[in-house]
């Protein structure tokens, strides 16, 4: 079996947001709405002039508990057996109980589409052997795709020996993209 | 600590088919107790089919907040139709209870008594306890539905579809008295004053329908304040944050204090029956109730938008 996952490395993310416009490229997003799937929020941390910025990439979890996946009615979010949370535009009727039930705010309504769309790791270009859009094109190689049932990916060598945490564990939704934390100033 | 940012996909639209989910289908529920003690249909018959009518008007929008309305059926007939959505078993519900709302309903009003069932009472009842249940249903059912968005913790309590079950027989009694006294105004003699006697019924079951919501709202508050830090901030946001107007004023106030006062007098300081007799129609000695139930309507559609835009979504602390 092949589980994808994203391990995504704080240290190395410079905020250029070339994700951004890789994916918007990739998957003709209508980003300048601000229907994007993908972003990367900026934080600061202390005070001049001891400060840390902290960049944090955002995208879909591709939850193993989806809790998107739960609610839709249709069927037209779902999972497929490597793991990838995807949306069938045809079956989705624009209800958006998977938008407020997303607790990653990680899906939107695509006004062109009719239909609520989100990241799908670039599933296309995984069936091609390709990395997703954002991984291929991140400078500092913060971000890190890989296949977590394979012990000698990239992903899991960095899982084994890294301290990699979800967003928000506690909610029980057992994301498969991870972070490595950044060091803060106290 | 992040913004943190109010989900706004849910807004006036899917506040008022929650509302008249609520408010339609109560209106069986107090109709078919009312049949069951009173032992009369009229009022019954009337105040379910219009029940049904509010929550097939509470459907269409439902329907019209969708992205793709057109396609409204696919809740049904999707071919990867997920059983566990409550958005399937709610359209399910309130499928069934419009159906046996009408079987219930229809037959007891003067058009449609030809249909084969309508001098069968005991087929009527029976019909009226289903359509009753279904009816229950479609009012905690409004409340299961949001409570299950796990992206905003504000929703996620127990005591909300309870809060929805109160506001909604507390609204559905409100149509109950506005059919009860149309149908008094036009009655003349006894039935008149069984109307206006009704009308005290009324009014002392929305006043318990009331006391119960100011509970089940203070619980909610007092409880889901503390269970989570988005939560608490949704809390700060109804009460004096940014819709504190409306809560305060629409829900609180106008909505819950000030029927239930007018309810109560009504009860203890109202005319009574023998005393009506040389009035004119049925407003001016119900004068109260009616204003309190227009009231109850107005703070039951705005607890239900205030509730939908206080969601804050998920804080997400930087790793």
């Amino acid at each position: 079996m092949v589980k994808y996952a994203m391990v995504i490395d704080l240290r190395s993310c410079i905020g250029c947001g070339a994700c951004i416009a890789a994916c918007d490229m990739e998957n003709d997003t209508p980003w300048e709405e601000g229907e994007r799937r993908t972003h990367v929020p900026r934080f600061t941390f202390g005070e001049y002039p001891n400060v840390t910025v902290v960049f944090v990439p955002r995208l879909c979890m591709h939850c193993e508990n989806a809790p998107c996946v739960t609610v839709c009615p249709t069927g037209a979010s779902y999972k497929t057996e490597e793991g990838v949370v995807l949306v069938n535009y045809d079956l989705c009727i624009g209800c958006k109980y998977c938008v407020v039930a997303c607790p990653y705010d990680a899906r939107y309504v695509d006004h062109r589409k009719r239909a609520v769309d989100k990241c799908t790791f670039c599933y296309h270009r995984l069936k091609e052997g390709r990395l997703p859009a954002c991984v291929e094109t991140c400078v500092g190689h913060a971000r890190i795709f890989g296949d977590l049932d394979d012990p000698e990916s990239e992903v899991s060598k960095i899982v084994r020996t890294s301290a990699t945490k979800p967003l928000r564990p506690d909610l029980g939704t057992k994301p498969k993209v991870l972070y490595i934390p950044k060091v803060k100033v106290e | 600590m992040e913004n943190y940012i109010f989900q706004t996909e849910w807004g006036w639209l899917i506040a008022i088919y929650l509302f008249l989910g609520g408010m339609g289908g109560s209106m069986v529920v107090i109709g078919y107790l009312h049949h069951v003690r009173s032992k009369e249909n009229h009022l019954a018959a009337w105040g379910s089919l219009i029940g049904v009518v509010l929550v097939a008007l509470g459907t269409l929008f439902l329907i019209g907040d969708l992205t793709k309305p057109e396609r409204f059926y696919l809740v049904f007939l999707s071919p990867n139709l997920n059983l566990g959505s409550w958005i399937v078993r709610g359209s399910t519900i309130l499928t069934l209870f419009m159906i046996f709302g009408a079987l219930y309903a229809a037959p007891q009003i003067k058009y449609f008594s030809w249909l084969p069932w309508s001098k069968n009472e005991k087929a009527i009842r029976i019909l009226g306890f289903i359509a009753a249940f279904f009816g229950f249903l479609t009012v905690m059912y409004t409340g299961i539905l949001i409570s299950m968005a796990k992206g905003v913790a504000f929703w996620q309590s127990p005591a909300l579809p309870m809060l929805f079950i109160a506001s909604g027989l507390s609204t559905g009694v409100a149509g109950m008295l506005f059919v009860n006294i149309i149908q008094g105004m036009r009655a003349t003699g006894g039935r008149r004053e069984l109307h206006f006697h009704w009308c005290h019924q009324l009014s002392e079951w929305d006043a318990i329908f009331i006391f119960v919501e100011i509970i089940v709202t203070f619980l909610y508050l007092y409880i889901i304040n503390a269970a989570s830090p988005e939560a608490a901030i949704s809390v700060k946001e109804i009460l004096w944050g940014s819709l504190s107007v409306p809560f305060v004023v629409g829900v609180l106030l106008l909505g819950l204090a000030i029927p239930l006062l007018l309810e109560y007098l009504h009860i203890t300081k109202g005319k009574t029956a023998a005393e009506i007799v040389h009035d004119k129609g049925l407003a001016k000695p119900c004068i109260l109730p009616i204003i309190a139930a227009t009231l109850v309507i107005i703070g039951g559609i705005t607890l239900r938008y205030v509730i939908l835009a206080a969601g804050i979504k998920t804080l997400i602390p930087v790793p």
